[in-house]
């Protein structure tokens, strides 16, 4: 225990920064490698951190104690709260951030860590003996000694991106790929397949016509990301531009939709139907004569601007000629064109929970190599599997957050249950605990976790007991006072009232002026607990009715033909998948209801 | 419970009630029950669908069994989805068993009761509504009761469900969307639309659950309760009716010596008339434990019969003991020779048999009322379990309805709405525990 161990980190995006950093926080020695070393943490597409659902993710790893949500807030430029309109459990926030900042920030916060060694080598090949990891092999036939493995190489694996007719091997754009890996894996028995994703053009901030374009700037008075942060956060709040495609934009793209690498057949891996190239998009929505595009600063003062919406990897004069058919844009020039980028990555059945591969013991997979994308869904598994690649190499049980505990837990669930044949999103429509897990008490749910692994310090975790403290007092304080909002009506419990969807915490302080001395994010978390209670409780006894399957063990073991009686496809899905509960079991893919009762009923018998 | 999920091993069991009789049906089901048959006899070749003539053979002793009608079903197109036999034999007390001994002496089991049923709704060859519309019907003790289960066994009233699901199913969906997406990304679906599925979905459930009553009488039978002073000729109209009408079913004695129950149909609902003695004016009697008998009996009572052999409407007023029931037919007695009718009391003599026939169409009429039976194009629920799921769903409606209405948190609203889904889809069985399952197919007999 007392041995620091190595743990070898293949990438240093958004996950494999959090991996990084949680193994280095949790004591062991990192060996971070790196193709370039001053493209950690560099965003490779939008100039945005969060948003629906991710903005819950970016919460939940602040909680634990990952990086993401500081490194924003230090770079965050404006910051929005979305889908205020539609109830607390969906406020989603979001940081438009500055891309240089983002990455910088990343690469100070690495070397100042003793922990983390950076190597500036490409991996191709992992080293096993007896049937565990031991350690990488280097282009330049180097080893390196590893008693845990952590692969994060996002698109880089046999990346190719296109643009129209063309199409060239890169990792992103003006970085190579690397192209060996893949194939030492195949070797060892895991399984790859093809994704592709594709990032818009960015355009000259010199060549837009600002004068005729509406703005959008962010909230008022932001509330960081991070509790970490200190206050005051006041971000620059330096505003995006709004303008849209129009019928003759569409008609470009139209006519040379045969040009589309998307639809001549040239890209074989599938793209996520919910983030769309615009050519997708004018295919699928032929109902919409206008699609709204963000404009967007990708940095402070930046010349460079990203067209959010307008994903393509149509030929570059396509790009430009209907880019210029769009309000403001008449004479923009390209700093460089949207392209689309296919990669392998690795279908996520092969993973236990922890992110370790089922069949090597130290191997684990976390981000976009693992068939997610966004930034957010990548550096939630990378601190996971950080997390878990430690707990590993000190021999302790793996580390776990449950679809109850946050929209980590669902993520990490849907992906090995979950047969994925398009880049995952997170959603908040995949939790079904979705009234519970709200932004803003992802501490109460996920800092007694994160601290009990270590990744967030004593001071830090008392930072959150205080919080928890305070909702708690609030709410007792509430359940024990009577009073009348109203002449007209008696006395009632103010929790009671506050049930009312007219009624906010506010309209009690005159009467209880204790209320005052509380934080006004205090304030808020034991408001929407009160509100949201009965529905949650509703929703709770739900789920918890199908629980007991949910956390009904399936031995690793099973010999499912053992099983009779199981429909054959019902047999093949979960021999590949091997679910680790019942509840597992009902969720993947192509099980028939009854096979998973037939299941059930078996575990009851025979253990 | 008893219900095996290990269904590699063949089960067997008679299917038609054990004794005396001409034939007897034992039923065999299995993943492959060629092997099965070829141990009994020699040289038969199962052909599905196909009525073959074989005799049976005890493969241990060589003693002939039966000779017997053996008819095959190949999986999957059986009632249980695997290879089902049903072999007829001669019944009898002797044969039907010896056959079954045979069976389970040669890797055949006893099937437990519900296990064929229970196989056929894991082989999804039955939903639960069907599940529960086939014990419903063989339970039937009337002609509506095994219309209205024949009906629902057809999957008519899964079908109903099933189109209500698809309905909340696309709103819902539509709505996660609107949760998971930014308005530049979609098209937001409009209030007015919304309000209007949701209408739409409303009222498809508030239609089912106008049947609930009817299925209620039709499943537990309505309650009839005679009431009036012992000498009224009330006992002599309880025989009289169950006399008059044939359908007697089974005569249950009362819980206690003061209340009698017995089952009859009338105009096609089952009745469970329940006589009731007693003088409930006598000081004694008001102490007695016989008040409390006839209180509960008044509780459940759909209808009350007050029979009186002087004027009923008179005396029931004067009752000492009060009931909230509307539902009460006022019977005057012995009336043999009637001088004067009053209106809205039913004259009858048992003697002449005079006025048994307005009582009987009254009753009728009364329960026709109880049951809402106006529309033949509506499913019946015939079950608490279906009634209490279709009843949640409706009440979750109605509050994402006014969360609508009020633009107040979608979220709420849609997690309102993923509870109405999993009703529904309870209610089939799409999603379900097993609990429910067992408690379902535990209501069976065995053989089915």
């Amino acid at each position: 225990m007392n041995n620091k161990k190595t743990i070898i980190i293949v990438g240093g995006g958004h996950a494999g920064f959090e991996a990084a950093m949680a193994a280095s926080k949790m004591k062991q020695n990192v060996l971070l490698f790196l193709l370039d070393p001053l493209a950690a943490g560099r965003m490779s597409c939008n100039p945005s951190v969060g948003g629906l659902a991710k903005g819950h993710l970016v919460k939940e790893i602040d909680s634990i104690g990952g990086m993401m949500a500081m490194v924003s807030d230090i770079a965050c430029i404006q910051h929005k709260t979305l889908n205020k309109s539609k109830g607390r459990a969906v406020w989603s926030p979001r940081s438009q951030v500055d891309k240089k900042i983002y990455s910088s920030t990343v690469c100070s916060l690495i070397k100042k860590e003793r922990n983390i060694k950076v190597i500036k080598e490409e991996v191709v090949d992992i080293h096993i003996k007896k049937d565990r990891v031991v350690g990488v092999k280097t282009s330049n036939s180097q080893i390196y000694h590893g008693d845990a493995v952590v692969i994060t190489t996002g698109t880089f694996l046999d990346g190719i991106i296109h643009i129209g007719d063309s199409s060239y091997a890169a990792g992103r754009f003006g970085e190579r790929p690397a192209t060996s890996l893949t194939r030492s894996l195949k070797n060892k028995g895991v399984v790859s397949g093809r994704l592709k994703t594709g990032t818009p053009p960015r355009l000259d901030a010199n060549t837009i016509d600002w004068s005729v374009l509406e703005s959008s700037y962010g909230d008022k008075n932001p509330t960081p990301f991070s509790s970490r942060t200190k206050h005051p956060f006041s971000p620059p709040d330096l505003p995006s531009f709004i303008t849209y495609t129009n019928k003759t934009t569409h008609t470009v793209l139209e006519n040379s939709i045969d040009k589309s690498p998307l639809f001549t057949g040239k890209i074989k891996g599938i793209g996520p139907r919910y983030c769309p190239s615009i050519e997708d998009k004018i295919v699928r929505f032929s109902d919409r004569d206008r699609h709204q595009l963000f404009l967007e600063p990708e940095w402070k003062n930046s010349n460079q601007i990203y067209v959010n919406g307008f994903s393509t990897s149509m030929p570059k004069e396509t790009q430009l000629f209907a880019l210029q058919t769009i309000p403001g844009l008449q004479t923009c020039k390209m700093i460089r064109p949207g392209y689309a980028i296919e990669y392998d990555y690795f279908p996520t059945h092969q993973l236990k929970l922890s992110l370790e591969n089922k069949n090597l013991p130290g191997l684990f997979f976390a981000g976009q190599v693992n068939g997610t994308s966004g930034y957010e869904e990548a550096a939630a598994q990378g601190l996971i599997a950080g997390i878990n690649a430690s707990l590993y190499v000190m021999e302790m049980d793996p580390f776990h957050i449950s679809r109850s505990q946050g929209y980590i837990g669902v993520l990490i669930d849907d992906l090995i249950t979950k047969t994925i044949d398009e880049p995952y999103r997170m959603f908040t429509s995949s939790a079904e605990f979705r009234l519970s897990l709200r932004p803003d008490n992802a501490p109460l749910r996920l800092a007694g976790p994160g601290f009990a692994v270590g990744l967030l310090t004593k001071k830090q975790h008392d930072k959150y007991l205080m919080f928890k403290n305070s909702v708690e007092k609030i709410k007792n304080l509430l359940g024990s006072t009577s009073l009348s909002l109203n002449k007209k009506e008696g006395k009632n419990i103010a929790s009671t009232l506050l049930r009312r969807p007219d009624v906010s915490i506010n309209d009690f302080f005159k009467t209880i002026p204790q209320l005052a001395s509380f934080k006004k994010e205090d304030l808020f978390t034991a408001e929407t607990d009160i509100k949201y209670d009965g529905y949650v409780s509703r929703e709770t006894e739900r789920v918890n009715s199908f629980a007991r399957a949910e956390n009904t063990l399936v031995p690793q073991g099973l010999r499912y033909s053992d099983i009779k009686g199981l429909s054959s496809e019902s047999l093949e899905k979960l021999e590949m998948v091997r679910p680790e509960t019942l509840g597992q079991a009902n969720r993947v893919s192509g099980v028939r209801r009854s096979d998973v009762f037939l299941l059930g009923m078996y575990l009851k018998k025979v253990f | 419970m008893g219900l095996n999920p290990n269904s590699d091993a063949p089960i067997a069991a008679l299917a038609t009630p054990p004794g005396v009789g001409a034939l007897a049906i034992i039923r065999v089901s299995g993943p492959d029950l060629t092997a099965v048959i070829n141990l009994f006899t020699k040289k038969l070749s199962l052909k599905d669908r196909v009525v073959k003539i074989a005799s049976l053979y005890n493969p241990q002793t060589g003693a002939l069994l039966d000779k017997c009608l053996i008819t095959y079903f190949n999986s999957p197109n059986s009632f249980t989805g695997e290879d089902v036999l049903e072999i007829s034999c001669h019944g009898g007390d002797y044969v039907p068993q010896s056959i079954l001994e045979a069976l389970f002496a040669n890797g055949v089991r006893q099937a437990e009761a519900g296990e064929f049923s229970f196989r056929a709704f894991l082989n999804n060859k039955l939903d639960l509504i069907q599940a529960e519309s086939t014990a419903a019907l063989i339970a039937s003790k009337s002609k509506n009761t095994a219309e209205a289960s024949l009906t629902n066994l057809t999957g008519f009233f899964t079908n109903r469900i099933v189109s209500i699901r698809e309905k909340l199913l696309r709103l819902l969906v539509t709505l996660e969307k609107e949760l998971d997406f930014t308005e530049n990304e979609i098209t937001f679906l409009s209030k007015k639309h919304i309000i209007k599925d949701l209408n739409f979905v409303s009222l498809g459930l508030s239609e089912l659950l106008n049947t609930a009553a009817f299925g209620k009488i039709l499943t537990s039978g309505a309650r009839v309760v005679l009431l009036g002073k012992p000498n009224a000729g009330k006992s002599s109209l309880f025989n009289h009716l169950l006399g008059k009408n044939r359908s007697i079913v089974s005569d249950i004695p009362g819980t206690t010596r003061d209340t009698i129950e017995s089952w009859l149909e009338v105009g096609g609902y089952p009745v469970c008339l329940v006589d009731t003695a007693g003088c409930w004016e006598s000081q004694d009697y008001l102490e007695s434990l016989g008040i409390q008998k006839t209180l509960e009996q008044l509780a459940h009572a759909d209808i009350v019969l007050f029979v009186d052999d002087k004027n009923p409407v008179v005396s029931f007023s004067s009752l000492s003991i009060k009931t909230q029931n509307k539902n009460v037919v006022f019977i005057k007695s012995k009336s043999e020779k009637p001088t004067k009718k009053i209106k809205n009391i039913i004259y009858t003599s048992v003697k002449t048999g005079e006025g048994i026939k307005n009582l009987v169409d009254e009753i009728e009429i009364r329960l026709c009322v109880l049951s809402k039976t106006t529309n033949k194009n509506t499913p019946v629920i015939m079950s608490t379990r279906q009634k209490t799921f279709i009843e949640d769903a409706a009440k979750n409606i109605q509050r994402v309805l006014l969360l609508i209405k009020n633009n107040d948190n979608t979220d709420i609203a849609v997690s309102l709405l993923r509870g109405c889904l999993v009703s529904l889809e309870s209610i089939i069985g799409v999603v379900t525990n097993e609990e429910i399952i067992e408690n379902i197919f535990n209501k069976f007999c065995i053989g089915k």
